[in-house]
């Protein structure tokens, strides 16, 4: 079975770089263009690993990862972020409340899209 | 004609004449001197005095101006030197300010490109034309580079001196040249490094070290717009406790007038396309961390500047 990957981020050139990037690969890429839009698509089917934008209008990235963890607390997310200072604190206090994540930094090139979704899915990867 | 003095005029003169003989009676000599003499003896003792007198004030409006043109001057120095300070602010400001707008450039940037980036990955993964081979690596390339600038430019504006300030010269000229380099190559000019191995470590910030050699290096570019023989040396090394790095070009050199010049604020050789600071924020973040940046004003060929920096305590 396929592993579903879901990209969301409010700009649809960001969520345009994950499906290229893993177009034709084995692994299926859904979007969702805000927090509300994630939360809907990850009630109605399950998912293997998720691209998580923090800068989104309205539900912004940390509120997002706070309510998925309540949906799906063993679902794998992937923070991807300019390090905006705004977002930091907030990321700290999530973290220490015991909401896992992981975090990239922008921007991602197919390679590297490729090399997270590889590390969290199958496993370490040889070097 | 003199009028005839009266009787009691008359009776005064013949009494005070008695008074002057009587007294010469008794020896008063004094008495012959007429009062007219007295009179100009005094005179001249007041002449004298006033004399003295408007010396001594002259000698004090003398100092007293002395001290005011003193007091003028150390005001017009105190002045100049708050006006520098003043500078300086609205320079660190100015500095802030391109650094908070180039990384909200970057930011923008960041997510059509990773589109793009990776549209362009996509197709070039798939297809098999070979008449398209070359033309997708050198889109994949442009893209990847343009990558490393909006990285750069947003590294600009994190705060300096995070992790204790260090910095690998060679490394920080490497990310300075990779910056520039197509552009050099574009404008068909040559770059000569001369970077030793080993070179130690400096206690400079890396992002503002980086900001310094791209400020020389895009100078030494726009010199050599006009010149014959487009050139730009980067030569390093390390004396006692210092890394010196020369940054020259074989363009038109600094004409003598503006040597001294050079490092003011917005003081500009590019009206309309220099913003005036390049030189004098890169000479300030330098002794800030006590490094320099000097003209060579000896180097015949064209502009040479050199950069010193400390050493990094281990």
């Amino acid at each position: 079975m396929p592993k579903e990957i879901l990209v969301v981020d409010d700009n649809k050139y960001a969520q345009m770089a994950f499906v290229y990037a893993l177009k034709g690969t084995e692994y299926v890429v859904h979007t969702a263009g805000s927090g509300l839009e994630a939360l809907e698509k990850a009630k109605g089917q399950r998912f293997d690993l998720v691209f998580l934008d923090l800068k989104m209008p309205e539900m912004d990235g940390v509120e997002t990862l706070r309510r998925l963890r309540e949906q799906c607390p063993d679902l794998p997310v992937y923070i991807v972020t300019a390090y905006e200072h705004e977002f930091m604190q907030r990321l700290r206090e999530a973290a220490a409340d015991g909401l896992s994540f992981q975090l990239a930094g922008k921007p991602l090139d197919d390679g590297q899209i490729l090399a997270a979704v590889r590390g969290i899915l199958e496993g370490p990867q040889p070097h | 004609m003199a009028e005839q003095p009266s009787n009691e005029q008359l009776k005064q003169q013949l009494a005070e004449a008695h008074e002057v003989i009587r007294a010469l009676q008794r020896g008063e000599v004094d008495a012959i001197i007429s009062q007219r003499d007295i009179a100009l003896v005094r005179l001249r003792a007041t002449e004298e005095a006033l004399r003295k007198l408007t010396a001594e004030l002259e000698e004090r409006v003398r100092d007293r101006t002395r001290q005011l043109e003193d007091t003028n001057r150390r005001l017009g120095k105190a002045m100049d030197e708050l006006k520098t300070a003043q500078v300086r602010v609205l320079e660190a400001e100015r500095v802030t300010a391109l650094a908070a707008l180039a990384a909200a450039i970057a930011h923008e940037v960041n997510s059509p490109l990773m589109g793009v980036l990776n549209a362009v990955a996509y197709v070039r993964r798939n297809q098999h034309d070979p008449r398209f081979e070359q033309a997708l690596q050198d889109a994949d390339e442009g893209l990847r580079h343009i990558a490393d600038i909006t990285r750069n430019l947003l590294s600009l504006s994190r705060p300096a001196g995070r992790q204790g300030v260090r910095a690998e010269v060679d490394a920080v000229l490497g990310r300075a040249v990779g910056f520039l380099e197509a552009d050099f190559q574009a404008r068909g000019i040559r770059l000569e490094q001369q970077i030793p191995v080993g070179l130690p470590p400096v206690a400079v910030d890396e992002v503002r070290l980086q900001q310094v050699f791209t400020n020389l290096l895009t100078n030494a570019r726009d010199a050599l717009e006009q010149s014959a023989e487009k050139v730009i040396r980067i030569a390093a090394s390390q004396q006692n406790h210092q890394v010196s790095v020369v940054v020259e070009d074989t363009g038109p050199g600094v004409p003598e007038a503006v040597r001294n010049r050079l490092f003011e604020p917005f003081f500009t050789t590019k009206p309309g396309r220099g913003t005036g600071l390049g030189l004098p924020v890169s000479k300030s973040l330098l002794e800030d961390q006590g490094g320099d940046l000097i003209l060579d004003s000896g180097y015949e060929r064209g502009a040479r500047f050199v950069v010193t920096l400390p050493m990094a305590k281990d």
